[in-house]
């Protein structure tokens, strides 16, 4: 494996979680969302795995989307965490922060 | 060629694809990826959006196949998991290896479960043979009395429940391979996109 084979692993184990992260802190559409992580290089999402997530996340009622009309241009499809949705992102986050302390510590040389 | 012309060629493909594939609100989809193509034109970024988006017929697969794998998961019946496996050992091995050993195992139990009518109808015919000169043994029918072998066959009429057994065993072996075949099919192990 490459590094950069594992580099999209291991932003593709993230994404959901980011997704709902970020729509857990404010609905938004697909280009919105994009937009919020456009300064994060490294976590890295693109419009190519972003809207398949986002359509699967809907389907498995993690998250709603609602097209809603805009000053200009066509309607947009904008996404809300659901309360499934919410309680899914609470035990990802609990699973994240016990995997990282554990990585942390092998990392630092502790284990 | 303009943005506007780019756009139209990606979407005369796309659109085709998620209309092929069947996919449920495809409507929708397309209409949120033109936002997205449109919304990188205005910022000059379309060239950027497109190759992220690829090719739009593998685009359009990767809302079908997951739409596809949990649909065979949810219903949960040899058939559909058989067709979703067959749909999806083009493009991944895993789904192509589950698909040999599923549909082998459901064979075998078919196979098996056969033999449950089979001893009903012909007793004589359907059994266990033990062909202690050859060192081979029998379990199945034979389709006449002349080629039965000189020994005399073991299991009488515990032939059903032993048929029965391994018919189940192996039709819920096989029912765990494929599901075990979709589930390494599932979102974070199907085909990697750019992230």
């Amino acid at each position: 494996m490459t590094i950069d084979k594992w580099k999209t692993q291991l932003r593709k184990g993230a994404a959901e979680l980011v997704v709902l992260a970020l729509l857990g802190r404010q609905p938004s559409s697909g280009v919105a969302l994009l937009k919020r992580v456009e300064a994060f290089a490294a976590i890295g999402l693109s419009g190519g795995a972003l809207y398949p997530l986002l359509n699967r996340l809907e389907r498995e009622g993690k998250i709603a989307g609602e097209w809603q009309p805009r000053e200009v241009g066509r309607p947009e499809k904008a996404y809300s965490l659901t309360v499934d949705g919410q309680a899914w992102l609470t035990a990802m986050q609990a699973e994240r922060n016990s995997f990282d302390a554990e990585l942390k510590q092998i990392l630092e040389g502790d284990a | 060629m303009s943005e506007t012309t780019d756009i139209e060629r990606f979407f005369a493909r796309f659109e085709t694809a998620l209309k092929t594939l069947d996919i449920e609100g495809y409507a929708d989809i397309a209409e949120e990826i033109r936002n997205h193509l449109e919304a990188a034109a205005a910022e000059g970024r379309l060239d950027e959006a497109l190759a992220e988006l690829g090719d739009p017929n593998d685009y359009a697969r990767a809302f079908a196949d997951e739409a596809r794998i949990e649909r065979a998961m949810v219903h949960d019946n040899p058939r559909m998991t058989l067709g979703t496996l067959a749909i999806l050992s083009t493009r991944h091995a895993a789904a192509a290896i589950g698909l040999m050993f599923t549909g082998v195992l459901y064979l075998f139990a078919m196979a098996f479960a056969a033999m449950i009518p089979f001893e009903l109808i012909a007793p004589e015919l359907t059994g266990l043979w033990i062909e202690d000169s050859r060192e081979i043994f029998v379990f199945g029918l034979y389709t006449s009395a002349a080629e039965l072998p000189a020994e005399a066959e073991r299991l009488g009429w515990m032939v059903i429940p032993v048929s029965a057994v391994f018919a189940l065993g192996l039709f819920l072996i096989g029912n765990t391979v494929g599901r075990l075949a979709l589930k390494l099919m599932k979102p974070g192990t199907s085909k990697p996109r750019t992230l």
